[in-house]
């Protein structure tokens, strides 16, 4: 049955393209490599739900070399998802980002340690692996705000680093390096885990669909129709999760990715938790607390030339 | 299942079909589970030993590796700064290891000021053997951060790095390179290809059906038939996906085991089969093999060996079932056929053949006895039917006999209707067909003459003896008056011929009807009863022996004298010695008491009625032991008057009739109305007979008598014409006229208005018709 309905939608998909005559051609960059964190973009594409509004949506991921917010900035993509603080980082250095869709509404961070820790007191003298592309301004602030010190090892990606006991503990995403520690047949002590959202002033929401204030300005049609295509993806997405999965192994495959579908599943279920979250809600605009705690988050622990404060309405596309 | 039940040989051959099934059975299974575990051992041993010879293997070729790293690292420490001899020293490493794929020197940022952040010369073997220098490092590709650069000088040891695919699989083996005070300043390194090693791993078949699997430190597959999986899945995110009939935890207890770099064996279950798994590490690198052999594989020549057996031995138990079968039957089928001659026998055919026995055995055995059965029951069956024949032929004579027997007593009673003064009734009831009581009477001279006695024993014996006894008694009494007389010529007649030893108890009276007085004499017979004035007592009798004993024996007379009121019961001991159920007897208090509550005035019909009734009473049930026989005697009112008169048929006659009655009238003093009236119904009666007794006869004679009896005027008229029963005649409808009324009717009412009693009987082919007038 499910088939039938995938064959049934991409028919329809195909015939409503055809009939479009004019076509915007837009590129769209996720953050990292495909993975079932992008499954709802995906599955948009797919199922021509971007076709149906008349975009014509090519999705190029980032590589080793170049950031998906390099290329934004390059103009290689239209849109690109970004996790809050580096938008927010970005624009407070001088940059013109524009938030248009937020979808995970709390933190997917946290810390992994070989040795069971209750607090951030715990991570004393401790050497702690950390993505050298980013994303760990939480948990240093976090970190800094106790006056632990610590010693940040800069690492590429994965666990071998954590699981080699090279470091003593390691920053993870809950839906992706957890998982992957886990399904190593490392047994995970729930005390070994700290989760940033359960840290104050640290659950910093991640995921949202960004494009340049330019893009934006020229195209408000365009942001429209990508921010509501794209809802559609991910909702599609919740009700037909195995269908999903499909079309996500067939991104992680055509990249060469290393991976396997029992942990793109899991990743699945963990990224819907973190967008519908214990509010229940989903696919809000970004709000302004939200947004000034972020904010807030970095202007303590970065030093900018420019400590003027960003406008939330200046951030926010809708 | 019910011909199984009924057949003996199947049953039997079931029973041992089944106890051999079972035997086999049990020592199969012993036999199987030894085997089993022999086999298991064995194949532990065999897998064990693949195992080892592969896991050596890689060792090798990895310590080789280590070593020949090792063995560069003092020319390049030495050469450290002089660029072209380390990479001599690196090509070297490489071209002197077919195995090495290729060797880098990496150091850390700025060590070489020269040389900037990066200095990374990498010799690699191109895939034509070539080996060329390429010079890595630079912002795309930061090494620093890399696994084999950054956990090797973090941990600060050598490390086999993680697999990972750069084209092809490989691991990189990095050793740091330290400076003067043991700081980290760079590494060297070799990259191994992994293909080998996956196909070294793939065919180890120590099975069939076998496989074997690579993992990584990290649990990621290094080799499996299914290539996809390689890096992409770990050992438990694969085996999680299994299906549910698999043995989960012991499958992730397996990848724990491997993981910790245990060796050894363990069962698991993969989508509902059986594996024997064997595990062994490759502990230089982290890594570990598996190998996994289906059951049914390990023990498929067990299996096929135990289908034989099985095979075999159904096959023996159908033969020893049909064998055990054939011969069980072929012993017990002569029972069959006996079963169906006893059949026939039952029915009666006793010379039925019986079927022939050619063994020597319990069944030829059993057919000797059938035939000493058949022959003794023919026997016995002839002798039971001449026996019932002759048994038939006694019945039937006994019969005629009791017909005769009864014949010999009189049965009439009142037996002397011209003898009103005596009311006597007798019975006898016989135990068995004939008797040996009896009695008798007779009226002789104006004297009763009557006997009662008792022959010892019953049945014929006795009962020939009692007809002996009885014609004597009739004969001897015809000239004899005196009972001791007759006694003592009866006991000398029977006694002089008893060659039986037989005797016979008689008691023997004569009651003289005017006076009433009786004589009377008893030999060895038991004493009468005399209700007198309410009460019953025993006359007295003169203790003697019975008839038969010996000869010459006087017996003695006694006399009483009775008169109307009295009641006279002779009896045998049948009835004192009457049994119930419980064996008490009627007794002789039991026959005062019951006669006593007889009424004195019942006529001795009703006494005897009465004390038969009694006895049948206290008997019940049960069977009538001895003869029982009663004769109870009373005499009848005083006759103070006896007249007759005796006419012919003719009318003229009536004068005379009128005449006798006038007469009577004049005697008697009667009133002159009663005289008339008495008048008036005896020439009814009496005209009636001329009239219709003798049609076309004359000269014949009528009788009428008359007797006054205790205050009673007793008319008996008697002819010996035409049988009628004038009281029998319809009562008078004295509505219609004379004309239209029948004969005789009116006659009667007429007598039956004036008299008091108008009675009617045939004795002797006489019509007697008797009318009794109170006065």
């Amino acid at each position: 049955m499910k088939y039938i309905k995938l064959i049934v939608v991409a028919a329809i998909s195909l015939f409503a393209t055809t009939q479009a005559v004019a076509q915007q051609r837009v590129v769209f960059s996720p953050q990292w490599t495909p993975q079932a964190q992008f499954a709802g973009y995906y599955a948009a594409q797919e199922l021509g739900f971007y076709n149906e509004v008349g975009l014509d949506v090519e999705i190029v991921h980032p590589n080793k070399s170049v950031s998906a917010l390099q290329m934004l900035k390059r103009k290689q993509s239209d849109f690109v998802t970004l996790d809050l603080i580096t938008a927010i980082d970005d624009n407070l250095k001088g940059g013109r980002l524009r938030n248009i869709l937020q979808t995970s509404q709390m933190s997917g961070f946290a810390l992994i340690s070989h040795k069971s820790i209750d607090k951030i007191e715990d991570l004393e003298g401790m050497r702690i692996g950390q993505w050298r592309a980013g994303f760990s301004l939480t948990a240093h602030s976090a970190i800094d705000n106790q006056g632990v010190n610590v010693e940040w090892i800069d690492i590429l990606e994965g666990v071998n680093v954590f699981l080699s006991k090279a470091v003593d503990a390691n920053l993870v995403m809950t839906y992706n390096e957890l998982l992957t520690i886990e399904e190593t047949g490392y047994e995970v002590n729930p005390n070994q885990v700290i989760y940033f959202r359960d840290v104050d002033g640290c659950n910093i929401p991640e995921e949202g669909i960004y494009t340049s204030s330019r893009y934006a300005r020229l195209n408000p049609e365009t942001v429209k129709k990508f921010r509501e295509a794209s809802i559609k993806g991910w909702l599609w997405v919740r009700e037909n999760r195995e269908q999903a999965l499909d079309i996500v192994m067939k991104w992680v495959r055509s990249e060469a990715i290393p991976t396997n579908r029992l942990h793109q599943q899991r990743m699945l279920e963990e990224i819907l938790y973190l967008q519908i979250g214990e509010s229940g809600e989903s696919f809000t605009t970004l709000s302004s607390e939200d947004f000034e705690q972020a904010q807030q988050l970095l202007l303590n622990n970065q030093t900018y030339r420019d400590t003027t404060q960003y406008r939330y309405n200046l951030f926010i596309r809708k | 299942m019910k011909r199984v039940k009924e057949s003996l040989s199947t049953r039997l051959s079931i029973y041992i079909v089944a106890i051999v099934t079972t035997l086999f059975a049990l020592s199969f299974i012993i036999y199987f589970l030894f085997a089993k575990r022999s086999i298991k051992d064995a194949a532990y041993d065999k897998s064990e030993l693949e195992l080892e010879t592969i896991t050596s293997t890689i060792d090798e070729k990895l310590a080789l590796v280590e070593q020949s790293v090792k063995d560069a690292i003092l020319p390049v420490e030495r050469s450290m700064g002089n660029y072209d001899d380390m990479v001599i020293y690196l090509e070297n490493l490489v071209s002197c290891n077919p195995i090495i794929y290729g060797a880098a020197l990496a150091f850390e940022p700025g060590y070489f000021p020269d040389k900037g952040v990066y200095f990374m010369p990498y010799v690699v073997r191109d895939t034509l053997g070539e080996i060329t220098l390429k010079w890595h490092g630079g912002e795309d590709y930061d090494y620093h951060f890399m696994d084999w650069y950054l956990i090797p000088k973090l941990l600060n040891k050598a490390y086999w790095s993680e697999p990972y695919y750069d084209d092809i699989l490989m691991s990189t083996y990095t050793v740091p390179l330290r400076d003067n005070e043991g700081k980290v300043v760079g590494v060297i390194t070799a990259d191994i290809s992994l293909d080998w090693l996956t196909n070294l791993v793939v065919n180890m078949k120590p099975y069939e059906r076998s496989y074997a699997v690579m993992i990584s430190r990290n649990g990621y597959y290094l080799s499996h038939n299914d290539s996809s999986l390689i890096l992409n899945d770990t050992f438990f995110t694969h085996t999680q996906g299994l299906g549910d009939n698999s043995s989960h935890e012991e499958i992730y207890e397996l990848g724990r085991n491997m993981q910790r770099l245990n060796s050894g064996n363990t069962t698991i279950i993969i989508d509902g089969e059986t594996h024997y798994a064997f595990y062994a590490p490759v502990r230089r690198a982290g890594w570990s093999i598996v190998t996994a052999s289906l059951e049914s594989d390990v023990l498929s020549s067990l299996h096929s060996m135990a289908t034989i057996v099985w095979s075999v031995l159904l096959f023996g138990l159908v033969i020893i079932f049909v064998f055990v079968w054939a011969i069980i039957r072929r012993v017990t089928s002569p029972l069959k056929k006996f079963t169906e001659a006893t059949a026939i026998i039952a029915e009666g055919n006793f010379t039925t053949p019986l079927p022939e026995v050619t063994t020597q055995d319990e069944v030829h055995n059993l057919r000797e006895a059938f035939v000493n059965m058949q022959h003794s029951l023919s026997e016995y069956i002839e002798e039971l039917q001449s026996t019932t024949k002759a048994r038939e032929r006694i019945e039937s004579e006994l019969e005629i006999a009791t017909t005769i027997q009864m014949g010999m007593l009189p049965t009439i009673f009142p037996p002397h209707p011209n003898l009103p003064d005596i009311d006597l009734c007798a019975t006898l009831i016989p135990a068995k067909e004939v008797g040996g009581d009896l009695y008798d009477f007779f009226v002789r001279k104006g004297r009763l003459y009557f006997t009662i006695g008792d022959a010892s024993g019953k049945g014929i014996p006795a009962a020939l003896l009692m007809a002996v006894t009885s014609s004597l008694f009739r004969s001897v009494a015809e000239h004899l008056d005196d009972p001791a007389k007759i006694l003592y010529s009866l006991n000398n007649s029977i006694a002089e011929t008893n060659d039986a030893n037989m005797f016979i108890t008689l008691f023997i009276g004569v009651l003289d009807i005017e006076t009433g007085e009786i004589v009377y004499a008893s030999a060895g017979h038991n004493a009468p009863v005399l209700l007198r004035d309410g009460k019953a007592t025993f006359i007295d009798v003169e203790p003697a022996l019975p008839l038969g004993a010996m000869e010459g024996i006087s017996y003695t007379n006694n006399s009483i004298t009775i008169d109307s009121s009295d009641t006279l019961v002779i009896y045998t001991d049948g009835l004192t010695e009457a049994e119930n159920v419980n064996k008490d007897l009627y007794s002789d208090e039991r026959l005062l008491s019951e006669t006593e509550s007889i009424p004195a005035q019942s006529n001795a019909n009703s006494f005897v009625a009465e004390l038969k009734e009694s006895v049948a009473r206290f008997v019940d049930d049960n069977e009538q032991s001895d003869d029982l026989t009663m004769l109870v005697i009373k005499l009848k009112d005083k006759i103070t008057m006896k007249k007759e008169l005796i006419i012919k048929n003719e009318i003229s006659e009536l004068e005379r009739l009128t005449q006798f009655i006038e007469s009577l009238g004049d005697e008697r003093g009667f009133d002159p109305a009663l005289v008339m009236n008495l008048n008036l119904a005896l020439e009814e009666a009496v005209s009636n007979i001329i009239l219709y007794a003798f049609p076309e006869k004359m000269g014949e004679l009528i009788t009428i008598a008359c007797v006054d009896s205790g205050g009673k005027l007793v008319f008996t008229i008697s002819d010996s014409g035409v049988e009628f029963d004038p009281t029998r005649a319809e009562e008078a409808d004295i509505s219609l006229s004379a004309e239209e009324r029948g004969i005789g009717g009116l006659g009667i009412y007429l007598i039956r208005q004036i008299m008091d009693d108008v009675s009617y009987q045939r004795i002797e082919n006489k019509n007697v018709l008797t009318i009794k007038k109170n006065l």
